[in-house]
């Protein structure tokens, strides 16, 4: 009876011990699960908070800021909240790795936006390729491929789409038949030199001389005396910062060429008004540059329901003591890439890299964003191809909504 | 053609003579203490903010105004300079012969860039000049080229006359010759580096005032300047004010001219070459002079 008993009691406790670890087994499997869907998703906001792109970097994170801001008050992505983890690659590739390895081992990001100029981003593809860690960046580098970064989208137009429209400004618009280059010596840009000439010369243009200046070089009359030697019709430039387009402007008016047209890429557009500050405005009726559709207008266009005006009320209340010193069609573009990251990891149900790779190849143009139409492919991780992008002219005239006029309006 | 050159050459030295003026208020502070104050660069982009704040305090000043305030800005980057030259000071009161300047300098250097990050965050500020453009051989220069050669030529009479022909000029000439020698002897060695610093400051003030409307304001530029100014000093020679004064131009119009006929790509490069030739040739640069030390 006793042994019976016993042998009941051991079968008893034998079949709680199964059932016990078979509790603790599901409960160990499913504690991740459980876990993971309550964790925030954590988004490395990998920009230059110092250094000489902290321009960027500040136009960056409040378009990053307001994106992350609005998923959450919405109820995050699948349930789960996102948490911004900052970090500063000091306008300089070797931090920029630095923090991208931290972001990646330490931090352990679910995805990162940044960095926000060619050369710190070629530098970390790398390490957030090995770690298969989707990353929105704003670089125009055509150096960066899919075979570099499968993982990397860019949200900046490529040098390639830029100089399409820069070039076809001159021959098409102005109907230039010479035309020279000069560009700070940024790796977007220098990349950008060769598909500039090459459209120039399909478009029947001939490049009389081309020359470069370092960023924030306090004169630049040497390089535009050179290149005014050749004579040119027109001149394509390509200045990444205010100062820049500034002292440039001034300098083509120093040496009496202020009368040559101007044909400059999307930060020509995002940089004038600040370039006014201390060169002539006036000078600015004869620059075109290339902007985001979204950012522009036609006369007759219905603008109540502009996505771009919208986003633009939105930053303003979000930033309302600093929003005169940002730049909108930066953080708009940031924001842009924050909401096809989002869409994706929707789509996809998770941080999955390859499925959200896959997915933005394929969908991206689904998403509404506030730029212009973004889409992708696996040929080309640029979101902002040819179509998003248009030539407008004259930075500085702008409608009661800040938006720039289209070259082509009828 | 010749007009181009011409406008080249100009504009070369004027922005040689920022050089020069930097590579002088490096000048009186190693001569004083044998100090090379890496925070320069960021008190000369100091000077150019008081430009930008006198522009936005007093509108466009006039000249007159604009005159007077050349010495308040200057006087004003002095007094940052003397609690810096304090606080560099205070630790070689135990030894001479230490480096705890490298640090202390380069510390203030970041210091004062942190600042100026959160003060005025990543933008550059600009600042129109006053004065109308120069008309020069068919073309244009801006007042602050003309200006900033003037500068260099005002502050090299100023510093030649007061370190040879001063007492406290001469005592500080003194200490660069031996600083031992120069104690034993009764001098106040301490406050003579302290008036040195302050010096520097009225250069490095007034330099960073003046050239405001063509030099880039901002928090991350200060390293290129210093770099300029310190590739001027060896250049021309440490300690020699006639060689910074030489140098600085010859660097800003070789840059500028490797530019006009090579490429912009170049212009770096230039002045790292004649660095490298002229120390190759005279180590202790054109107008410097060497030394013997006995051991």
């Amino acid at each position: 009876m006793a042994r019976s008993y016993n042998r009941a009691n051991i079968f008893n406790w034998s079949r709680r011990a199964l059932l016990g670890a078979v509790a603790i087994g599901a409960l160990g499997i499913s504690g991740p699960l459980l876990a993971q869907s309550n964790e925030p998703i954590k988004l490395g906001l990998l920009i230059s908070h110092t250094g000489g792109d902290a321009i960027s970097g500040l136009n960056g994170k409040a378009g990053v800021t307001l994106a992350v801001d609005e998923i959450n008050k919405a109820g995050g992505i699948l349930g789960r909240q996102v948490e911004i983890v900052a970090a500063d690659d000091q306008s300089d590739p070797t931090a920029a790795v630095n923090e991208a390895r931290r972001l990646s081992s330490q931090e352990k990001v679910d995805l990162v936006f940044g960095p926000q100029s060619s050369q710190r981003t070629l530098a970390v593809l790398p390490v957030f390729t090995d770690a298969k860690i989707p990353q929105i960046s704003t670089s125009g580098s055509l150096e960066i491929t899919p075979q570099k970064g499968p993982y990397n989208f860019s949200v900046q137009a490529n040098a390639d789409a830029q100089g399409y429209h820069m070039a076809h400004y001159v021959t098409d618009v102005l109907k230039a038949k010479t035309a020279a280059i000069l560009t700070d010596n940024g790796a977007q840009a220098l990349s950008g030199v060769p598909y500039i000439k090459k459209y120039l010369e399909e478009g029947g243009a001939t490049v009389t001389g081309v020359q470069e200046f370092p960023f924030r070089s306090e004169d630049k009359t040497a390089q535009l005396l050179s290149l005014k030697s050749g004579n040119p019709d027109s001149l394509v430039i390509w200045a990444n910062t205010p100062e820049d387009l500034g002292v440039l402007m001034n300098n083509l008016a120093d040496i009496g060429w202020d009368d040559v047209p101007l044909s400059g890429p999307n930060a020509t557009v995002m940089q004038a008004a600040s370039a006014a500050k201390i060169a002539d405005p006036n000078q600015f009726d004869k620059v075109a540059g290339v902007a985001y559709v979204g950012w522009t207008y036609c006369p007759g266009d219905d603008m109540t329901k502009n996505p771009f005006v919208e986003f633009k009320e939105r930053l303003k209340a979000a930033n309302p003591s600093n929003y005169d010193s940002l730049l909108p069609t930066i953080s708009g573009y940031a924001y842009d890439g924050i909401m096809v990251m989002k869409a994706a990891m929707e789509a996809t149900g998770g941080t999955d890299p390859e499925e959200i790779k896959t997915w933005i190849e394929n969908n991206a143009d689904k998403v509404a964003t506030v730029s212009g139409p973004m889409k992708a492919s696996a040929e080309s991780h640029f979101l902002a191809g040819r179509e998003v992008l248009t030539p407008i002219l004259n930075p500085l005239d702008v409608n009661e909504q800040g938006l720039f006029k289209r070259a082509d309006c009828k | 053609m010749w007009q181009e050159y011409a406008i080249i050459l100009i504009r070369g030295i004027g922005l040689g003579s920022v050089y020069a003026l930097i590579a002088m208020s490096f000048n009186i502070v190693k001569v004083s203490s044998g100090i090379l104050n890496f925070a320069q660069g960021n008190m000369f982009v100091l000077g150019g903010m008081l430009a930008y704040a006198a522009v936005a305090l007093f509108g466009q000043p006039s000249f007159i105004v604009w005159l007077l305030l050349i010495p308040v800005a200057a006087i004003i980057i002095a007094v940052v300079l003397l609690i810096q030259g304090y606080l560099t000071l205070l630790p070689l009161s135990y030894s001479d012969d230490q480096q705890s300047w490298l640090i202390t300098t380069m510390a203030v250097s970041i210091i004062i860039g942190a600042v100026l990050l959160l003060v005025q965050g990543p933008n550059a500020l600009m600042v129109r000049s006053i004065f109308p453009n120069v008309p020069l051989f068919g073309m244009r220069v801006p007042a602050p080229f003309l200006l900033a050669i003037g500068l260099a030529v005002f502050w090299y009479v100023v510093l030649q006359w007061f370190l040879s022909k001063t007492l406290t000029g001469l005592a500080i000439s003194a200490l660069w010759q031996d600083p031992v020698a120069g104690r034993a002897a009764g001098l106040k060695v301490r406050r003579l580096q302290l008036l040195a610093f302050g010096l520097s400051g009225l250069i490095i003030g007034s330099t960073g005032f003046v050239a405001a409307p063509i030099i880039t304001i901002a928090s991350d530029s200060a390293v290129a300047y210093v770099l300029n100014g310190f590739v001027a000093l060896v250049i021309g020679g440490v300690a020699s004010n006639t060689g910074a004064l030489i140098a600085g131009p010859l660097v800003g119009v070789a840059a500028m001219l490797a530019t006009f006929k090579i490429g912009g790509e170049f212009q770096g490069l230039v002045s790292m070459l004649i660095l490298v030739g002229i120390l190759l040739i005279r180590p202790e640069g054109i107008f410097g002079s060497t030394a013997a030390r006995r051991v």
